[in-house]
């Protein structure tokens, strides 16, 4: 009826100043002169109105008070042009600002750049674009200061640990929270197959920016789950416009970075026999007995040793990896709707086989103005990967190739001589060793497969009630369903006996997550802006499996269930957790000089005792854009400068669901009835870690942001620390769960940015390093060491080896020898001679990127480095034994080998049994603990953009072409086959370097 | 724009309403686990909390591997070939070797004691099942509390005064509360008192027990007995290792019965010893302790007994802790024709030698027991292997483990009246053992004195090889722990015969004290 009546009015006005009005016609086009559609044209002080169309074209009735035309668009700096006598007006509208329109999502909000007052890193889509790996997290690499991305391995899509400014806790979890879209996702993997990573989820070449929330303040938004920081993720939504279609594809392949050089079948037997008679054997002896060892009669001559053969199974086992990528997205919209809709396959695989990694994803993103008030927003990322297994993921076991391939005693023939394989169970061939299993048999024959389906998406509802007011409702899921199908026939070693072994495990995960916030944004006299925020938050996680293995099947064809002549064993489990929040924010900013914000949030959560189950977080921030000040507006070389500090509290609530709880565990059997037991005494005050950060930050640009130098520096500590506290274990248990003791983390992060070339030639330069110290400031009852780990101490930093120091070898004798802690050299050093050693995490690191760029040809080359880490190479000390047990060794410790009195040499003696009599055992110590440092040239793109014209008359938009290479130069003095690990390296598959080529077309 | 208006309005009251009840949402209990408030109120709840301390002595730290195949490394019968790197330490007796039973057993304990003070609670019981349940638990209290002080402390029939630090811990109380487990400060009692109370537990359990029973994977009173006499021959307390030794065999409605020489072997091919009275049942495949660690795969490569008339055939165990060659002498097994590291070789079939070679052939003597020992598969070269353990409950690596035998009762009672200088009536007892085991045993001449001590010590190291007992014996009778290979001479007054307590249980607690030179 509205419009009717509005009708009627225009009518009756139209007929009354008839005389008065005329028509205006024009074409509006952007900066390059291409036109411009749907520019809405309004003219002031009227309701006469119209869009522009295809060609850019528009006509509009001006009545005779009409004096001027506001044309206004989406992304486009709005503009009123005077009419004044024109029947025609053009006019071009410019992009809006770039640095204007640069915000930073900062949480339920996005904000200028300027406005930030806390520590933020950005990484933008450009940044990671095309990287050939499976998750985001592990494109972050080298990429924002203070934030340590190492992958636990090599295995595409596997495991990583992210560490934002230092490790703050002992027992709880040191994982940020990561927030897609707005949806906080669950981290948690439940293959027993192989490492599937929930990140994977995600395409990389589907987001727009990712922001991690580094100190406190910025993270305290988020509360009890932020303590560890928060990784904001940003998918691309769709820009007005004409359908943009694009499609991307690279191919390539990957190689081991390094194989370790061992020792030949006659180096080894002579190894061999010096063990055997440095532990006491008769030359004659050891003799029989080497060969006795190797499966060959006493007697054997010297000429049939000589010509034993060698086969090298690190060449069997290590292959080439494929990587293959292709995906397509479309993206657009007009003034009510825009859309953003991709869809990707990406197959990545091992250098060792079959581990491998592909992934189908589709990403839709839709927004629907209702009317000038009210917006939908819809997205939805549906993925679906699979992953073959490796025969482990990293431990000791026989089968595992990446293990056993530098470890196989080499006179073991990898194929017979009609190509089947050699030594296989049953076959009446045994391969000799301790390594006995054929592992490039095993790799052929089992079948470790892993499927994840996952589902992120989000439907929100805003709501601008007025302009300064306006509601947003959230709904959003996280749901991942992983089913794991583990298979060993029974012609591999370890189902041989069993006749085959299967498990089968399903995992869901349901997160739910839903909030309404509500936004209040006006400026008051002009100078005064106010930015207020109050919101509610629910989260729910379940998390559900059950599990089935069964053993004794007919052929090695059937692998399913119902085939199993035995179910050896089921299980299963529930779990769930719970947080109901309400949080808010004031923000004030004078002019855009002085700035202040201040956040709350309570946080109720389903995991701690009754006592303790809220808890509130504060915040506050505070920044002075002193370039703003009238002292430095004319200062020409100084184009930027701000100062900021912030103060924030957070929590850490990664611990198990029901630690709080006296419970009764339920898992023991015994005579076929279960068994209950009490499995924890329960805490009800148990609540969360809480961080506290002062953080200290300065922005500075100079020479019209010619150079951009970030800086920040805090100090954080880790209180209430979620520890196990030891109990004497004459009660019945050895731990309780309480909030004990504190660590605190310094640090400080440099970010420098240069621009050198900014004309037909650019190169842009972006430097970033971050140096941290932590240390446990306090533990409980006055402890200077954490009873049950003694590397935990007050003062020193978590993550220490805490051992005893290897003095070397004993010339006289070639045994080992270490220093007591007075310093004196001994064989049997105790416990009490232990000190702390080195580190786990780097004292400092971080990333070099370059790029430049000459007409259509561009290069960029990226650099991450860290430095002040040592970790132990569980696969080294295995490979150290200098056949002290019946398996390959390294060919340095063959050469370095102590051999006669007075050789000074860095390998003592070889020993039957690795330990020499009355001494510690040989692994004892620093002897393997080894510095990680490395620099590394981590990418290196070169890519040609065909310049406009060629592309128009191949009727596109743009075409890229490029290749990349990964990890192509390593300067390292680690040994063994990669520094880039977490945990125990014993038996993982190290990382590669890889070469990719790939196209990128926009039409 | 009203209408939506309106639609707003609704789902804004629908979010309300359900935000309204999210409090309730943030109580999640555990779903696995049950609140310890109602765990132990019912019967049901009680025969778990029962299952869950028997199910303790399933560990590898218990009679899954460690108190057999540990102490075995450590007395003077076997050898530890590092073929997984096992049981090296243990083999060399360095410095403490734990038979880490602490935690088990005061986890256990502390179940006991939580669960017998809420059995008179229960409202669904008989008095029947109540007598029954606080036997068995009392008999588990008993034996657990005897496993921690004859691994931690010394035996009393050999004490080195000087090193003695006392028993062990002993609690009759369960935690149930942070405030006080936090606070606990316990010292160690005295030896004798930690017989004391094993024994004052072992007769109230013996009491409450009936003749019925519920098998030998179970406390029963047939159990109560057998280990009534054990303690008390550690303890010397010959008379009543006597007399519990005796009631033992006389007891009507006992378990199992002896063998002889003629089912002996069928006997140990048995998944059930028949000679069992008390033995740790692993009742699904599930429950063994695999590849690596089960009592199968610490003693033999073979996957059937007679493997090796296919001398290269395919290893199923580690075979970790072999016979040495003192202890093959002993058994009377000869033509081993071993290298100085124990092991014949074989070499591999090959066109010249289709048959190739295997490793020679061994020679049996008239005792019986020797059968139990056989060439294993090549692994590294053949050694003679154990095969008491085979997957007999039906597949690798899973067996029963027996804890109390037949045998033990007679070598008890003779070795106790051999102290109690009733010196027929011990030789009358080694010779029920002697004819059970020996083809064609005629009872030779009688023995005296230390001649007859020795012989009955003798038989229970052939009994019981690999049983878990020759440690004890040893470490009873301070017997020199002597070693060819490795090379070790090892007197009984070293410290090392006792083990270090955990070191977290002394660490802050001024009452604890730690063993001997540790």
């Amino acid at each position: 009826m509205k419009k009717f009546y509005l009708f009627l009015l225009g009518v009756l006005c139209l007929s009354v100043q008839a005389f008065a009005q005329r028509t205006v016609t024009g074409t509006v086009t952007d900066e390059k002169g291409q036109p411009l559609a749907n520019v809405s044209v309004l003219v002031k002080g009227t309701t006469n109105g119209a869009t522009t169309k295809a060609d850019g074209t528009y006509s509009v009735i001006v009545p005779a008070n009409g004096k001027s035309i506001m044309f206004t668009s989406v992304n486009m700096d709005p503009v009123e042009m005077v009419i004044g006598n024109n029947a025609q007006v053009n006019v071009v509208l410019k992009q809006v600002d770039k640095d204007m329109e640069e915000v930073v999502v900062t949480g339920y909000q996005t904000v200028r750049k300027k406005d930030v007052a806390s520590a933020i890193s950005q990484i933008s889509a450009k940044e990671i674009e095309n990287m050939p790996v499976a998750n985001f997290a592990q494109a972050m690499q080298g990429r924002a200061a203070g934030v340590i991305v190492a992958a636990a391995n090599g295995i595409p899509g596997g495991g990583l640990s992210v560490i934002v400014r230092g490790v703050g806790s002992i027992n709880a979890g040191t994982t940020p929270l990561y927030v897609v879209d707005g949806v906080q996702l669950n981290t948690s993997d439940g293959s027993i197959n192989t490492q599937a990573n929930p990140l994977n989820f995600l395409n990389p070449n589907d987001i727009e920016s990712i922001d991690v929330l580094k100190d406190a303040a910025a993270a305290s938004i988020y509360g009890a789950r932020a303590a560890n920081g928060v990784v904001l993720v940003t998918t691309k939504k769709g820009r007005n416009g004409k359908p943009k279609f694009t499609f991307d594809t690279y191919v390539g392949q990957s190689k081991e970075l390094k194989r370790l050089e061992v020792t030949n079948t006659q180096q080894w037997f002579q190894l061999r026999q010096e063990t055997l008679i440095n532990a006491g054997a008769t030359p004659a002896s050891a003799l029989s007995q080497a060969l006795s060892g190797i499966g060959l009669p006493a007697g054997t001559s010297q000429g049939k040793i000589d010509s034993l053969p060698t086969y090298d199974w690190q060449d069997a086992a290590f292959g080439t990896g494929n990587i293959f990528n292709a995906e397509g997205s479309v993206q657009g919209g007009s003034e009510n709707l825009n859309y953003y809709l991709s869809a990707s396959y990406t197959k990545q695989t091992a250098f060792i086989k079959p581990t491998d990694f592909q992934r189908g994803a589709m990403l839709s993103k839709i927004s629907y103005k209702i009317n000038n008030k009210i917006t939908i927003d819809n997205s939805i990322n549906l993925s679906t990967f699979s992953q073959l297994g490796p025969y482990s993921t990293g431990n000791t076991g026989f089968g595992n190739a990446a293990y056993v391939a530098s470890l196989m005693h080499p006179i073991n023939p990898i194929y017979n001589a009609d190509g089947t394989f050699y030594g296989l169970p049953g076959t009446g061939q045994n391969m000799i060793g301790t390594y006995n299993h054929n592992i490039i048999a095993i790799n052929e024959l089992v079948k470790y497969f892993t499927r994840t389906n996952q589902l992120v998406g989000n439907i929100a509802l805003t709501y601008k009630i007025t302009p300064q007011l306006t509601l947003r409702s959230m709904v959003g899921m996280d749901y991942r369903n992983l089913r794991d199908h583990r298979y060993r026939p029974s012609t591999v070693n370890d189902s041989y006996a069993s006749g085959g072994n299967l498990s089968e495990q399903v995992d869901w995960n349901t997160n739910l997550i839903t909030n309404t916030t509500a936004s209040y944004v006006k400026t008051i006299k002009e100078n005064h802006n106010i930015n207020a925020l109050l919101g509610v938050e629910y989260r729910k996680d379940q998390n559900q499996w059950f599990q089935a293995d069964a053993s004794g099947f007919p052929s090695v064809q059937l692998e399913y269930l119902s085939a199993a002549s035995t179910i050896v064993s089921a299980s299963g489990q529930a779990s769930a957790s719970a947080t109901f929040s309400q949080f808010g924010k004031l923000g004030y900013s004078y002019k855009g000089k002085y700035i202040f914000n201040y956040t709350v949030r309570r946080d109720g959560s389903s995991r701690f005792g009754a006592n303790n189950k809220y808890g509130i977080f504060n915040s506050v921030q505070f920044a002075w854009n002193v370039k703003d000040e009238s002292f430095l507006k004319n200062v020409k070389a100084i184009s930027g400068l701000k100062f900021r500090y912030s103060y924030g509290q957070a929590g850490n609530d990664q611990i198990g669901n029901t630690l709080y709880a006296q419970l009764y565990g339920a898992t023991r059997l015994y005579g076929g009835g279960s068994g209950i037991f009490p499995s924890q005494l329960g805490n009800p005050d148990l609540t969360w870690e809480t961080r506290v950060e002062h953080n200290l930050g300065m922005e500075l640009s100079l020479f019209n942001n010619r150079v951009d130098l970030t800086t920040d520096v805090y100090k954080r500590t880790n209180n209430d620390l979620l520890l196990s506290r030891s109990l004497y274990q004459t009660t019945g248990f050895s731990t309780i769960q309480q909030n004990l003791g504190s660590v605190e983390n310094t640090g400080l992060e440099i970010l420098l940015a240069v621009r050198p070339f900014v004309g037909k030639f650019k190169w842009e330069s972006s430097f970033n390093i971050a140096f941290q110290k932590n240390k446990v400031k306090e533990l409980y009852d006055g402890l200077t060491q954490l009873p049950g780990d003694a590397s935990i101490r007050v003062g020193s930093p978590l993550g220490s080896f805490f051992t005893v120091e290897w003095a070397g070898v004993n010339p006289a004798s070639g045994r080992s020898m270490w220093y007591d802690i007075n310093g004196n050299l001994t064989y049997t050093p105790k416990a009490a001679d232990s000190k702390i050693i080195g580190n786990i995490y780097p004292s400092h690191f971080g990333g070099w990127t370059n790029d430049f760029s000459y007409k259509g040809i561009s290069l960029n080359a990226f650099f991450q480095y860290e430095y002040g880490r040592v970790r132990q190479d569980g696969q080294q000390i295995n490979l150290s034994r200098n056949a002290s047990t019946i398996g390959n060794g390294l060919t340095y410790m063959y050469d370095t080998r102590w051999q006669n009195p007075g050789d000074v040499v860095p390998t003592p003696r070889p020993f039957n049994g690795q330990t020499d009599y009355n001494s510690v055992s040989w692994a004892t110590g620093t002897r393997y603990i080894y510095k990680t440092d490395y620099v590394r040239l981590k990418r290196v793109t070169l890519s040609y953009d065909v310049t406009a014209p060629i592309a128009k008359k191949l009727h596109l938009q743009g075409l890229r072409l490029y290749v990349q290479g990964v990890n192509l130069i390593t300067y390292t003095e680690w040994p063994g086959y990669d520094p880039e690990f977490t945990g125990a390296n014993t038996g993982t598959i190290p990382q590669t370097k890889s070469f990719t080529a790939g196209a990128q077309i926009r039409f | 724009m009203k209408k939506i208006r309106f639609k707003i309005l609704i789902l804004g009251l629908v979010a309300g309403v359900s935000l309204q009840s999210c409090k309730k949402q943030l109580d999640l209990p555990s779903l696995n686990s049950l609140d310890a408030s109602l765990a132990l109120t019912k019967k049901a709840g009680i025969e778990s909390a029962l299952n869950s301390v028997y199910s303790i002595l399933k560990r590898e730290a218990f009679y899954g591997r460690d108190l057999f195949s540990v102490t075995d490394a450590m007395a003077d019968i076997a050898f530890a070939n590092n073929r997984s790197a096992r049981l090296i330490s243990e083999n060399r007796n360095t410095a403490n070797i734990t038979t880490a039973v602490w935690s088990g057993a005061y986890g256990g304990i502390n179940e006991i004691n939580l669960t017998l003070a809420a059995l008179p609670l229960v409202t669904d019981a008989t008095p029947a099942d109540v007598t029954r349940l606080d036997g068995e638990l009392k008999f588990m209290r008993a034996f657990l509390l005897f496993e921690l002080v004859r691994n931690y402390s010394y035996i009393p029939t050999f004490v080195v005064p000087s090193q003695d630090r006392g028993g062990v811990v002993i609690n009759l109380v369960g935690f149930n509360n942070p405030t006080d487990a936090v606070a606990y400060m316990p010292a160690r009692a005295t030896i004798a008192d930690c017989y004391a109370q094993v024994m004052s537990d072992l007769y109230s359990s013996i009491s409450q027990l009936s003749s019925s029973n519920r098998g030998r994977n179970y406390a029963s009173k047939h159990a109560g007995l057998a280990l009534g006499a054990r303690v008390n021959l550690y303890a010397g307390n010959w008379a009543k290792a006597d007399s519990f030794a005796t009631a033992a065999i006389t007891l009507t409605g006992g378990i199992g019965a002896m063998t002889n020489t003629g089912n002996y072997v069928a006997g140990w091919r048995n998944a059930d010893h028949p000679e069992g009275i008390f033995q740790v049942y692993f009742a699904t495949l599930a429950e063994n302790l695999g590849v690596n660690t089960s009592l199968a795969a610490t003693h033999t490569t073979l996957k059937t007994p007679g493997g090796i008339n296919n001398f290269w055939e395919t290893r199923q165990g580690q075979g970790d802790l072999m016979p040495n060659a003192f202890l093959l002498g002993q058994l009377g097994i000869t033509g081993h024709n071993f290298n100085s590291n124990l092991t014949s070789s074989s070499t591999q079939p090959t066109t010249a030698n289709p048959a190739g070679t295997p490793p020679p052939t061994l020679t049996y003597g008239s005792d019986i027991r020797n059968r139990l020992f056989e060439w294993g598969v090549n692994a590294g070269g053949h050694y003679v292997e154990c095969t008491k353990w085979f997957g007999k409950a039906g597949a690798a690596n899973w067996d029963h483990t027996v804890l109390f035998r037949w045998p033990e009762l007679y070598l008890t009672r003779a070795e106790a009246r051999y102290h109690m200088l009733n010196e027929p009536d011990a030789m009358l007892d080694l010779n029920v053992i002697r004819t059970a085991r020996i083809v064609g045993f005629a009872g030779p001449a009688t023995l005296s004195g230390q001649a007859l001590l020795n012989e009955i010590l003798r038989q229970r190291m052939l009994e019981f090889a690999f049983e878990g007992h020759r440690f004890y014996d040893i470490k009873r009778y301070g017997l020199d722990i002597v070693k060819a290979n490795p090379v070790i001479n090892m007197p009984a007054t070293s410290f090392r015969l006792l083990p270090a307590l955990p070191n977290n249980e002394v660490v802050g607690n001024p009452n604890m004290v730690q063993n001997f030179n540790y």
